[in-house]
């Protein structure tokens, strides 16, 4: 039985994993544009790039979120 | 004949998420037939074209929107276009929603909104190619079935499609209206019908619902409907509080409705034959464009092409526009006969209108890098790359477009701050906008820097006088980085700035028919709006240094006549020795031609100060004395409030040096000759310098008052904007004039 891995922030991933949205934990209006731009609970997020800001593939489109932001979006790491 | 009337016209409007080919497909369309406007009681802009044929239609181009749950004004805006909540606003007959195909799932968010509203609807399935491309293959009969809506695919930036959806949009026949496909969690649909019933009297049948979910979760929305519909108001407030209490997570309940139904929809029409995942070219380019390092390196270097650009390219165009407009007035003044019909039309109005043209190329370039950075795509990157730096002082990267747009003009970049969805950080960048240095404070620094200030070299590459435009520039900026920190430090202290998010279209090769296009249509707008005031003031100006009128002290009309008869002494002389008469006036008119304009500038002289204009400076003289600027340089601030390229026209008058621009080497040579009565300078490099500060900081626009009174809704920020920018300026010039005096420098 694999272990259950708990939700962590986008920012603790690394580049390039694939990364399954758990919950995001920002205001309501600041929630509901993110999941107008796509990242929202469930759908798989590929991490682009993880410095200052994180930029992560949602589809086909790119998304930027800045550092503070990206904190408070919890996932799990999607099996290769 | 058939009625070709607006009202009578089938109205269609396009909407779509921001960069799904939308404005592409809108050229398409409309070709030249557009008209840009403004909503009425908003500055958003209202684009309308026609498509000609039979029937001919009115289409209409709402903003991008991720949603019809608006964060931004321009986001509102297409919402109430579909609502029907703008006045004199028309409901539209059918609805095109442009899709991304690339980016299915998450555009079918917004078509299932726009289904809500029961207007008929097509949804025009754009970038198939893209989509191809990223390995997504989808079935568009079959999304036209579960959408219960036509589907039409298309490539709107080679022209496919466009002639399909053509015919589907003229069909006598629209589309039917579509079904809600979605449902919403129990506990909240439990409350909907109420809520509905409420506004029975205030919105038409087929947007109820819509409404209704939009006002549960969005306070905006609902303060609409505080004055409107109390009862409604009060209704949706209880109905948030029932739902609170049973812990229902309501806001979240509509999106998660919808992509409920959205996510089997899309498993079902759209096969995949690349993995997710795989790196794009834009991937690629920004691992180098938007490096961290890198990334704020490029950027700064490719602002520096783009003034450098702007300044030096647009000069042989600026010159024979300038030309022109010198011919012009002195072809109407070689027709008319001297009246003062003739120097207003040739001093107010077409130097007026020469005062407007004159930066026509400049804002053409300016709008024309601009619009190649939108098009490529390197627009959103620049907010991206800032993010960092605006996060320091309280903003977003967002607000980096409208700062950069203030570069050209402050309307265009005050504006451009409707597209934040923060209204703090929306409110903030309105009130730094200005501080930016505008093409309209340029010819006031070129003038200035070319006049007072040292013609050597640092380094043997840079000039001083470069170095002191970049100063003005740097200056500004500077000052709009330190505003905005102060105002959000201080002012709007309360709330979380933290948020920023936003999407980053990929690369794409320029469309330079779409990036010339809507340069000429920004330029025009502008050139509209500034020359209206321009024009004006030019007018205005002229009645006040000509008004009211003063004879001339008598020594001087003495002067005069003993000029003139000396004149004519000598021309009887030459006729004597057989000179011809006409040839002997012409060869005494070159010999007196500098006695003639010296007693002439002189008369004017005394006339001006005697004026309104006069009056007006030397009224303010005690105030500006203190800056070092004596009663013509406070004159010319006076007239410069309106527009501050003004200035140049006004110490023209002043000094009476009739048609000039800032390259004149004769208002230069005046401005370096004017001395007080004690024989000292009027104009020294430390009091160019305490004029050049002032006119970095002070808010000398009506027109950018005007458009923040607009944006704001209110007077009372931009007269908070008038006086902190005024008081700014002022403080700024005293310390530079007192410490410089202080230290000897003057």
């Amino acid at each position: 039985m694999s272990p259950i891995s708990l939700p962590q922030p986008l920012t603790a991933f690394t580049s390039g994993v694939v990364v399954q949205l758990a919950f995001l934990s920002l205001v309501p209006a600041e929630a509901a544009r993110l999941r107008e731009l796509g990242i929202r609970e469930g759908c798989p997020v590929h991490i682009l790039r993880n410095h200052d800001s994180l930029v992560c593939g949602v589809e086909s489109s790119r998304v930027v979120l800045r550092r503070e932001v990206a904190q408070n979006v919890f996932g799990v790491l999607q099996p290769a | 004949m058939a009625d070709t009337s607006p009202e009578a016209l089938r109205r269609v409007a396009l909407i779509g998420n921001p960069n799904v080919g939308k404005t592409t497909l809108f050229n398409l369309l409309t070709g030249m037939r557009q008209k840009v406007g403004n909503y009425p009681g908003v500055t958003v802009e209202r684009k309308v074209g026609r498509l000609d044929g039979e029937p001919p239609i009115e289409i209409i181009d709402l903003p991008g929107s991720y949603s019809l749950s608006p964060k931004s004004a321009d986001e509102r805006v297409a919402y109430d276009v579909l609502m029907g909540h703008l006045p004199n606003e028309r409901i539209p007959d059918l609805v095109v929603c442009v899709v991304d195909a690339s980016n299915l799932e998450r555009n079918l968010y917004l078509v299932s909104q726009v289904m809500d509203t029961g207007l008929p609807t097509i949804v025009a399935l754009n970038m198939t190619d893209a989509a191809e491309e990223a390995g997504l293959h989808i079935d568009a009969t079959k999304l036209q079935e579960e959408l219960g809506l036509p589907v039409i695919p298309m490539v709107a930036a080679r022209n496919g499609g466009v002639g399909k959806l053509k015919y589907r949009m003229r069909q006598d026949q629209l589309p039917p209206t579509a079904e809600r496909k979605w449902e919403i969690m129990p506990v909240v649909d439990e409350g909907l019908p109420f809520l509905v019933d409420q506004l029975e009297e205030y919105v038409q049948p087929h947007g109820r619902r819509i409404e209704v979910l939009q006002c549960l979760t969005n306070d905006a929305m609902l303060t609409y409907w505080k004055e409107r519909a109390p009862a409604f108001h009060a209704a949706v407030l209880e109905e948030r509080n029932r739902l609170s209490k049973l812990k229902a997570p309501y806001q979240q309940s509509e999106i998660m409705g919808r992509y409920n139904w959205i996510s089997p929809v899309i498993a079902r029409v759209v096969s995949r034959s690349k993995a997710d995942g795989a790196l794009t070219v834009s991937d690629r380019i920004d691992a180098v464009l938007t490096h961290r390092l890198a990334g704020p390196v490029l950027f700064g270097f490719l602002l520096l092409v783009i003034f450098q650009a702007v300044f030096t390219w647009a000069t042989p165009a600026m010159d024979l526009i300038e030309s022109g407009v010198g011919s012009l007035g002195q072809l109407v003044r070689g027709i008319a006969p001297p009246s003062m019909v003739t120097d207003l039309l040739v001093d107010g109005v077409i130097a007026g209108v020469g005062n407007v043209a004159v930066f026509l190329p400049q804002i053409l370039l300016l709008f024309f890098f601009l619009g190649l950075m939108e098009d490529t795509g390197y627009m959103a990157r620049s907010a991206f790359i800032m993010d960092r730096v605006m996060s320091r002082v309280g903003l977003s990267g967002g607000s980096v477009v409208p700062l950069l747009s203030s570069f050209a003009c402050a309307i265009p970049g005050i504006m451009a701050a409707r597209t934040l969805a923060n209204p703090r950080d929306r409110l903030i960048t309105i009130m730094v906008a200005p501080l930016m240095s505008c093409s309209a404070r340029l010819p006031v620094y070129t003038l200035f820097i070319a006049a007072f200030l040292p013609t050597g070299t640092v380094l043997g590459f840079f000039t001083f006088q470069g170095i002191a435009m970049f100063s003005m520039y740097l200056l500004g900026t500077v000052m709009a980085f330190v505003a905005a920190f102060i105002l959000r430090r201080f002012v709007f202290n309360k709330g979380d700035s933290s948020f920023f998010a936003m999407e980053l279209p990929p690369y794409r090769l320029p469309r330079m028919r779409q990036i010339l296009w809507r340069m000429v249509d920004r330029s025009k707008a502008f050139v509209v709006r500034a020359g209206k005031i321009i024009f004006g003031m030019s007018i205005i100006l002229w009645v006040l240094a000509t008004f009211p009128m003063t004879d001339p002290p008598e020594a001087m009309v003495t002067e005069q006549t003993s000029l003139d008869e000396t004149k004519a002494q000598r021309v009887e002389g030459l006729v004597d020795g057989g000179v011809e008469r006409e040839e002997a006036i012409a060869l005494i008119d070159v010999e007196f031609a500098d006695d003639v304009q010296a007693i002439d500038a002189r008369i004017v002289a005394w006339q001006v100060e005697r004026s309104f204009i006069g009056r007006l400076g030397h009224a303010i003289e005690p105030v500006m004395r203190p800056l070092g600027f004596d009663w013509k340089i406070s004159a010319g601030i006076i007239s410069a409030f309106a527009a501050r390229e003004v200035i140049i026209s006004a110490l023209a008058t002043i000094y009476s040096v009739g048609d000039v621009d800032e390259d004149s080497p004769l208002l230069r040579e005046q401005l370096k000759a004017d001395t007080y009565e004690d024989g000292s300078p009027v104009y020294t490099p430390l009091v160019a310098v305490s004029l050049l500060v002032f006119f970095v900081l002070a808010l000398q626009c009506m027109s950018t008052l005007a458009i923040a009174r607009r944006e704001t809704n209110s007077w009372k920020w931009p007269a908070v904007m008038w006086l902190y920018m005024t008081g700014l300026a002022y403080l700024f010039s005293l310390i530079i004039y007192q410490g410089g005096q202080a230290l000897g420098w003057g």
